[in-house]
């Protein structure tokens, strides 16, 4: 006992008293500064990191569950076949490149800005033709277009495979180059509409155009399959 | 008083070293009580009455007065707690007015 108060002093509760006011004091500092460091950003990347590695667990499970499957050759081109008309695989072929781009007419007083910007119906009216014309693959902006894909305005921006993007809008179609080409710019057609408005429309017929395969998912929720009834 | 500042940087060491995660209302409760106990134990010092066992124990019931405040005040969900910072700052003021008064008398 006598050795603590001459370590401590004569009066050893202040000395304590100190320790604990000093204890609290960093104790508490450490903490504000830790909080400063974990910030939002942080968090996001972290979970970034995981989701990534998730993804890429996932890809080296299917991958090996494939290897697995051995069809034989002509199994093999059965799949092929359904996949290049399920749009799954890479297009390469004659056709067209049609950019769209918003009106750059200047607005007049009191005139509806709505009336001089690409919309969703704009885009159909143009996809719709050139169905017509026997087109075999479009994509719009990278987005393959396939028996489920929507084409909806999605505020300001386009909406295609739930993927969003914005104008200028490139529309690529393969399929008979010239017949794609006329039934655009035809008399009264999609082209001659839509430029009344000022909408910027450039085609292009081409010998090679590529379009990207869907890499969306499929979800059949609701339809099953059943025997053909008459 | 260097033995005061010997604690001080030692009780800074082990917070730092420790680093337990602490509520900030408990750590100013026992902030302000601490201080008040520090003042309060030097002018009793002056004063040629100070003891030590008086001074824990002071010390200790107003930290578990301070802490029950901030337990029935998390229950009624009013800050009771504001109660102990309030006086406890209010002493401090106090003490270290009279301590100035001393020491600018001698």
């Amino acid at each position: 006992m006598n050795k603590i108060r001459r370590i401590l002093g004569e009066s050893w509760a202040i000395t304590f008293v100190c320790v604990i006011v000093g204890f609290i004091l960093s104790t508490e500092f450490r903490q504000e500064s830790e909080k400063e460091t974990v910030s939002p950003i942080d968090e996001l990347s972290t979970q970034i990191l995981k989701l990534e590695w998730e993804r890429d667990e996932l890809q080296k499970k299917i991958t090996a569950l494939q290897q697995k499957f051995e069809p034989s050759t002509e199994e093999i081109s059965i799949i092929e076949d359904l996949k290049m008309k399920a749009g799954l695989t890479a297009l390469e072929g004659s056709g067209v490149i049609i950019r769209m781009d918003d009106s750059k007419r200047a607005l007049e007083k009191g005139e509806n800005p709505n009336l001089y910007v690409i919309h969703d119906e704009d885009i159909l009216r143009m996809i719709n033709e050139l169905r017509a014309a026997g087109a075999e693959a479009i994509s719009i902006n990278g987005q393959r277009l396939i028996a489920t894909s929507e084409i909806r305005c999605a505020g300001p921006t386009l909406s295609v495979n739930n993927v969003r993007s914005a104008p200028p809008y490139e529309i690529i179609a393969i399929g008979d180059k010239n017949s794609l080409e006329n039934s655009i710019k035809m008399r009264g057609g999609v082209e001659d509409a839509l430029k009344v408005w000022g909408i910027q429309i450039e085609i292009q017929a081409v010998e090679k155009v590529y379009i990207p395969p869907y890499n969306g998912n499929f979800s059949h929720n609701f339809a099953k399959v059943v025997e053909e009834k008459f | 008083m260097s033995k005061a500042l010997g604690g001080l940087i030692v009780g800074i060491f082990l917070g730092y070293v420790l680093n337990i995660p602490a509520d900030e209302k408990i750590c100013a409760v026992i902030f302000l009580v601490a201080l008040d106990a520090i003042l309060g134990g030097a002018l009793a010092k002056r004063n040629q009455k100070f003891s030590n066992k008086i001074l824990i124990c002071d010390f200790f019931t107003n930290i578990i007065f301070g802490l029950a405040l901030i337990f029935f005040g998390n229950i009624f969900e009013i800050e009771l707690y504001y109660i102990a910072i309030f006086i406890f700052g209010f002493r401090i003021f106090k003490n270290f007015s009279a301590f100035q008064k001393i020491l600018l008398r001698k």
